[in-house]
């Protein structure tokens, strides 16, 4: 694994567990590519032994002077889904400027609601 | 036509042409090409996504080591969250860019019309009409001699209040047509 991907995983990780952490959010949602990613990382995993984080639901591009990500989120219909969106938004661009010390620009996507939400 | 309520499948993963993401995959294994999705985009992409996910699977089938549980709900929801992401519309968040799936709001109000006695949802669509403004058409079902036009009142009612409460969405306008009534057997 190259130094740039170690870089995205960690940021991946960073901007994952603070969307987990805002409350209204029941999941993150990966979609196809996310899902594909996910089952080649637990390949990764059973091969090597080592852990590889959740970042399903994340996606991230490092260039030179920013961070940008994308975060699919699920959001319980029991929260107002405008402030979770923002809460998101705002908890991943700080975990990623401070993981990676660069700008980040962050896109927020509600992609589901939880009709009947119950959170882990 | 009839419609009973209590029919209701809540398990399949529906597509906005109607058909679900499990007769696609079913017709896939089939072999069969329904003129239906020899045509539809939306049965189209979830088969496009679908057989990515066929070989994907098949190394993992070929894999010693046990399948994960849950695997084909979570494809199927993979698949969904992409079709999902068809159409979205932006909250009133700036700066923060956010922005939510149209499929995913239909969801949350045809739930919200469904919870008015007498009325179901059937068809809905969303369009921005300003920033953090949407106008809405719906297709319902009335049970007859439920008191229609107080029932719809209260499905309004609904419908502003879950965009307003749960959204962060402020309604313009909503037109119901009625498609259909049914009665209590």
């Amino acid at each position: 694994m190259s130094t740039g991907e170690v870089a995205q995983i960690g940021a991946a990780e960073a901007a994952a567990l603070a969307a987990r952490a805002v409350g209204g959010v029941v999941r993150l949602q990966p979609g196809i590519k996310g899902l594909l990613r996910q089952f080649g990382a637990q390949a990764w995993q059973r091969a090597t032994g080592r852990d590889m984080p959740d970042v399903a639901g994340v996606h991230i591009e490092l260039t030179e002077i920013e961070v940008q990500a994308e975060v699919r989120i699920v959001v319980g219909v029991d929260h107002l889904a405008a402030e979770v969106g923002r809460k998101v938004h705002e908890a991943v661009v700080s975990a990623l400027e401070a993981a990676t010390g660069r700008t980040a620009v962050v896109r927020i996507r509600i992609v589901e609601f939880e009709l009947e939400p119950r959170y882990s | 036509m009839e419609m009973n309520p209590e029919d209701a499948v809540t398990d399949l993963h529906p597509l906005p042409c109607g058909r679900t993401v499990e007769d696609v995959w079913d017709e896939i294994e089939s072999g069969e090409l329904s003129e239906h999705r020899a045509t539809c985009p939306h049965c189209r992409t979830a088969q496009a996504g679908l057989e990515q996910l066929i070989e994907a699977t098949q190394f993992l089938i070929d894999d010693p080591v046990d399948v994960p549980s849950g695997l084909l709900d979570r494809i199927m929801t993979a698949v969904r969250a992409d079709l999902n992401l068809g159409r979205t519309i932006p909250l009133s968040t700036e700066p923060a860019e956010v922005e939510v799936s149209v499929h995913a709001l239909n969801a949350v109000l045809r739930y919200a019309v469904d919870g008015t006695t007498g009325v179901r949802a059937r068809q809905c669509r969303i369009e921005l009409s300003e920033p953090g403004a949407v106008r809405v058409w719906m297709s319902v079902a009335l049970e007859f001699g439920a008191g229609q036009v107080g029932a719809l009142d209260e499905a309004r009612q609904r419908v502003s209040l879950a965009l307003r409460g749960q959204i962060g969405l402020e309604l313009e306008s909503l037109d119901f047509e009625v498609v259909d009534v049914w009665t209590k057997p």
